[in-house]
């Protein structure tokens, strides 16, 4: 079926099956290999990107599933080269190893974030508990959001809110396992 | 495009494996079938979905226990009939004698929504305890009944609030048909292919009624649960005495189900310790009768002990008793 969505912002309209899984059209026809797939069955969270502002796995619906509505990918955090907060909190803290599960977890966060700007502790465990990580043990990662959360409310104060330009590109690395 | 397509839309099984090459899946050679495609915009048009449906057609409300299915075992359903533009069948409201919850309905929205929390807070609970956060986003309320799944969260407390489904079938027609009468087994509803659950309605109750959920899964989150129990129970006017008491049990046995045993013991007993110690004290009975034989049986019967525990805790009844 012809199939009309928002990918990062660009509209698509795109002949698609109906079987077709949300993260193959990303993947394989969209060609943003950033979003994950481990496990296919929604317990490790390293599919997840964002339906309409929420997070969502990517394995776990279809395609079509996404007609008419807006889906972000972590190829959509970074604007004009400048990585997003959470991207350069997650390297600076060193909250990326392998850097399999690094774009669904940096959605969950995305997705906490915008709905809570002052998220606590709990809050954030409870948010990324869809996301498993088997490298980092988790600490740096809750350290990161803490810190990307800090540092957009310090950003929202200051008068002419400026961004650092980011290290390494993690949106455009393709990792494999 | 892909190559698992022919022009037709007809999708070969067999190429969906392929595309898994994360997971490992050997591709299978199971052949082709064709799957169609409707995305009914309103009642109307679902109703006119549902004639042409077979038993080897499904919904898609949020897809998460459908896609994986499809996924993993390499199966495709003939028709596929996709509630997303359904506008009717999301929401929540409140009317004169009930509160209303459309079947589409995510998680996220029941857990998070301020009638449900009040009217209904067992169901609330639970809603916030199913699977992850991506999860809860887009599951909905509706296909928690349709799978049928023993450890559905959402089943018990629907079952202690006596909650009612709303069937459509393809004739047009509507009834109300208790949650109780809709669960028939592991993965098995007695709905007939050509029916659909559209609401869920829950009986109000007063003030003096109060409702919990306690889970025990084998993690803190995003965990299937291995017993979970709602209670509802109605106090008297001074809140001394349980008058009315409604035990919904899950992830023990074929499908979730009402403890009566429990209610007895619940009913006309005063709020305090003691109460609480036999409602414990009971549990391990629910769970023999339930999976008698069962290897899980010796788990699960001292498990359910600690869940009931908690649910009462939860309730927060007797705390200066």
């Amino acid at each position: 079926m012809l199939l009309s969505l928002t990918v990062n912002g660009i509209r698509h309209e795109i002949d698609v099956p109906p079987a077709l899984r949300l993260i193959d059209l990303l993947r394989d026809e969209l060609g943003l290999t950033g979003t994950k797939e481990g496990c296919g069955e929604g317990e490790c969270g390293s599919c997840t990107v964002l339906l309409d502002g929420r997070a969502v796995c990517s394995c776990l619906m279809l395609a079509v599933q996404a007609r008419d509505r807006e889906v972000t990918t972590i190829e959509g955090l970074a604007q004009d080269g400048d990585l997003d907060v959470l991207q350069r909190m997650f390297v600076e803290h060193g909250a990326v190893q392998c850097g399999y599960c690094t774009p669904g977890m940096i959605m969950s966060a995305k997705a906490l974030l915008n709905e809570d700007p002052h998220p606590t502790e709990a809050q954030i465990r409870s948010a990324l508990a869809g996301n498993l990580c088997r490298c980092t043990g988790y600490t740096t990662i809750i350290e990161a959001v803490s810190a990307a959360a800090e540092m957009q409310e310090a950003a929202a104060e200051a008068p002419t809110p400026g961004r650092g330009g980011g290290g390494g590109a993690v949106a455009a690395t393709e990792v494999r396992p | 495009m892909s190559a698992a397509v022919d022009r037709d839309g007809a999708v070969r099984t067999d190429g969906m494996a392929a595309v898994d090459g994360a997971t490992g899946a050997a591709a299978t050679s199971s052949g082709i079938r064709r799957l169609r495609l409707l995305t009914p915009a309103s009642l109307v048009e679902l109703t006119a979905a549902l004639g042409a449906m077979t038993a080897q057609s499904r919904f898609l409300a949020g897809g998460t226990d459908l896609v994986r299915s499809m996924q993993q075992d390499h199966w495709t359903p003939d028709l596929i009939v996709d509630l997303g533009d359904i506008a009717e069948l999301r929401g929540i409201r409140v009317t004169a004698d009930d509160l209303r919850i459309g079947a589409a309905t995510t998680f996220t929205d029941i857990a998070s929504d301020p009638l449900v929390r009040r009217h209904a807070s067992c169901l609330a609970a639970a809603a916030a305890v199913v699977g992850s956060r991506q999860t809860r986003n887009i599951a909905s309320i509706g296909g928690n009944i349709g799978n049928a799944s023993p450890c559905g969260d959402s089943l018990a407390p629907l079952l202690a609030l006596e909650a009612r489904g709303v069937v459509l079938d393809s004739g047009g027609a509507t009834c109300e048909r208790p949650v109780a009468k809709l669960l028939a087994g592991p993965g098995r509803t007695t709905l007939r292919h050509d029916e659909i659950i559209t609401e869920l309605v829950l009986p109000l109750l007063g003030d003096d009624w109060h409702s919990t959920y306690a889970k025990l899964g084998s993690r803190t989150m995003v965990s299937v649960a291995r017993v979970g129990m709602a209670v509802v129970v109605r106090l008297d006017a001074a809140a001394e005495t349980i008058v009315e008491a409604r035990v919904g049990i899950g992830a023990l046995g074929q499908t979730a189900f009402r403890a009566e045993g429990l209610e007895q013991v619940l009913t006309g007993s005063r709020v305090n310790r003691s109460t609480r110690d036999a409602f414990v004290a009971a549990c391990p009975d629910v769970a023999r009768q339930s999976i008698p034989g069962r290897y899980s049986l010796p788990y699960k019967q001292e498990a359910i002990r600690g869940v009931a525990w908690d649910a009462w805790e939860n309730l927060g009844l007797d705390s200066d008793r």
